[in-house]
């Protein structure tokens, strides 16, 4: 068990650092840094000592090990935006941004769920049949274009909800549900051919046979076993959540990450787009260490590895 | 003879597939008194497991259903039961053996903890008590230091321990018929009589009656009292075992006798039994193993048999029974 999560976080950990490299070496290929900051009229004496004070006439190499360290020590360097220290101004949006992607989440959770679990259950009936159009279309229509579907009924025509913005309940349910769309019919999809899997083995028959209430088989007996694969998507789901943040909250003028991010790349703001990159990727390292761990704890064939 | 525990009349099953109804079990009767082990034979497809699973009326949904027949449970009428009461009889009154104890056992829940579900099902003890009767369930089927391996997984045991499991599960209430679906076929070969032996003594202790299907003539030996063949949803002969060997009746039951590999005759071809069971979603009309019999006449091809009396508990289901 030890051995098994110490061997899935190091695994953890050189996935993080490829990812530094590939930060690293990107930010590098995108031009000469010092045309965008310089004066166009600077002397090449000016350039030189430019040069020298930001460290960039030493070798990649060296380069990369002072960025490294820094990284390491949340310094990823000064946003040319805004002014301030770059990971600060990640921090600041990322609470935004768990907070769409929470609920998003725990929307799924109580919804996919248990419409998957009864939709296998019952299946052929009419939620199965309901639930299987929902999905197809949630997993054919783009975000952007449900987002704006959804503005144009709730907010335009209706005038239910707010079109954009953070700060209210009622701001956080058109993007939460439109980031959760696309999620909730995959978890929807997963988890109904999960359960129709497990509902179908020996041990689930035997369950029903030693005369055991069926609310026991179905959740006791089958969904424990139909359960590592709920999990492995709810760790693809919460990634998706991140990246899909970024169209969302740019569709619904949510101030979170995501939008940040989009906003960087348009400034050539590089210290906050190398800031995103390598924080969510320790996310999605974080989310599948979690995965790990929770694997381990419904299976004992993990456990006992 | 003891008054019968199960009763089975005229029973039959159908199967609703894509391509058509299929008469799995078409007319089907027989007994099992208590204590008794009766053996139900046949090859694969001919309805044993089918037979099995309507006793409990738990037929595959969607699709399987119970035509016609009735099954008495001691004085139980088990077809005018509900779903609930169903429920309350399965694993307390009735309790099945799979055949694959691989997969029988739920891989994500301790074996202690699956010998106590049904007991806790049925019975709603204190949980000490449950904690023992876990323990003394293990004991019984010989899993050897039974309070150390309660906490262990399925995966952690051999196919042999895991089938022990299987069957601590399906005695834990004390059920009075025990159905096995080939127990040991999924054994291997020096397990087997390990299993068997320890289903007979458990037998012994508990006074169980027991169906027991095989298609092992060997198993049908040494376990059973008496047998039923079955051949293509219905049973052509039934009688005790000692009988079965020494005067099978059937053509299909000698033909199987037959087929069974003996030490005298070993440079011998094997002897197989040509042609294939009918198609159950459309049987011959007369007898159905006709079109594969060695001594059909053109009778044979267009009447149904009836069954015909040969000795006490002795009945075949064939035109020629008795006049040969």
């Amino acid at each position: 068990m030890a051995r098994y999560l110490l061997a899935r976080f190091a695994q953890g950990l050189v996935t993080l650092l490829a990812v530094s490299v590939v930060v690293f070496v990107l930010s590098r290929l995108t031009g000469d840094p010092l045309t965008l900051i310089m004066d166009p009229m600077a002397t090449k004496d000016d350039m030189a000592r430019e040069l020298a004070r930001l460290g960039l006439d030493r070798s990649y190499v060296e380069q990369y090990a002072i960025f490294l360290a820094h990284a390491l020590l949340g310094d990823f360097g000064q946003s040319v935006f805004y002014k301030r220290d770059a990971f600060g101004v990640f921090l600041e949006k990322l609470p935004a941004t768990l907070e769409l992607g929470g609920t998003a989440m725990l929307l799924s959770i109580l919804i996919a769920i248990p419409i998957g679990v009864l939709s296998a259950v019952h299946q052929g009936g009419w939620l199965d049949r309901i639930a299987k159009i929902v999905a197809l279309t949630g997993q054919s229509a783009p975000v952007f274009w449900i987002g704006l579907v959804m503005i144009l009924l709730f907010s335009v025509t209706l005038g239910w909800l707010p079109t954009a913005g953070r700060g209210t309940f009622r701001h956080l349910v058109l993007p939460a549900i439109t980031l959760g769309w696309y999620g909730n019919a995959f978890l929807m999809r997963i988890t109904r051919s999960a359960m129709l899997d497990v509902l179908g083995t020996d041990y689930v028959r035997l369950a029903r046979l030693e005369g055991l209430p069926e609310r026991r088989v179905i959740w006791k007996h089958a969904f424990k076993n139909a359960a590592t694969s709920i999990v492995t998507t709810l760790g693809l789901m919460s990634i998706s959540l991140v990246t899909g943040a970024v169209v969302t909250e740019t569709v619904f003028a949510w101030p979170g990450v995501g939008r940040l991010t989009v906003d960087a790349i348009f400034q050539r703001d590089f210290p906050v787009v190398q800031t995103a990159v390598i924080l969510i990727a320790v996310m999605v390292v974080a989310v599948n260490l979690a995965v790990d761990v929770v694997y381990a704890w419904i299976d004992p064939r993990v456990r006992f590895q | 003879m003891t008054a019968p525990l199960l009763e089975v009349e005229d029973l039959r099953v159908e199967l609703a597939t894509r391509s058509g109804v299929v008469h799995a079990v078409d007319g089907v009767s027989f007994h099992v008194a208590e204590g008794e082990t009766l053996g139900i034979v046949g090859e694969s497809g001919c309805g044993k497991t089918m037979t099995a699973l309507a006793l409990q009326r738990m037929l595959p949904r969607p699709g399987g259903r119970i035509a016609s027949g009735a099954i008495r449970l001691g004085a139980e009428d088990l077809m005018a039961k509900s779903e609930a009461e169903m429920r309350a009889i399965r694993g307390r009154d009735i309790a099945m053996i799979l055949q694959d104890p691989m997969s029988s056992l739920n891989p994500v829940m301790s074996i202690g903890a699956q010998v106590a579900e049904p007991i806790r099902a049925h019975q709603r003890p204190a949980r000490n008590v449950l904690h023992a009767a876990v323990l003394r369930m293990l004991d019984a089927v010989r899993i050897p230091s039974p309070a150390a391996r309660a906490g262990d997984y399925p995966h952690q045991l051999s196919g042999g321990m895991r089938q022990r499991v299987v069957g601590a599960i399906a005695l834990s209430c004390r059920p009075r018929l025990l159905i096995a679906d080939e127990p040991t076929t999924a054994l291997d070969v020096t397990i087997q009589a390990q299993y068997l032996a320890l289903l007979k003594d458990l037998q012994r202790e508990t006074g169980v009656a027991m169906i027991l299907i095989t298609h092992d003539f060997g198993i049908v030996a040494k376990m059973c009292d008496r047998v039923a063949v079955m051949y293509a949803g219905r049973i052509v002969e039934t009688a005790d075992v000692r009988t079965l060997f020494a005067r099978p009746a059937h053509p299909y039951t000698r033909a199987l006798l037959e087929a069974l590999p003996s030490m005298e005759h070993r440079s011998e071809r094997l002897k197989v039994i040509d042609g294939q069971p009918p198609d159950l979603r459309a049987p011959p009309a007369g007898c159905r193993f006709a079109p594969r019999c060695a001594v059909a006449t053109t009778a044979c091809h267009t009447t149904d048999p009836a069954p015909v009396a040969l000795g006490p508990g002795h009945v075949a289901h064939c035109l020629l029974a008795g006049s040969a």
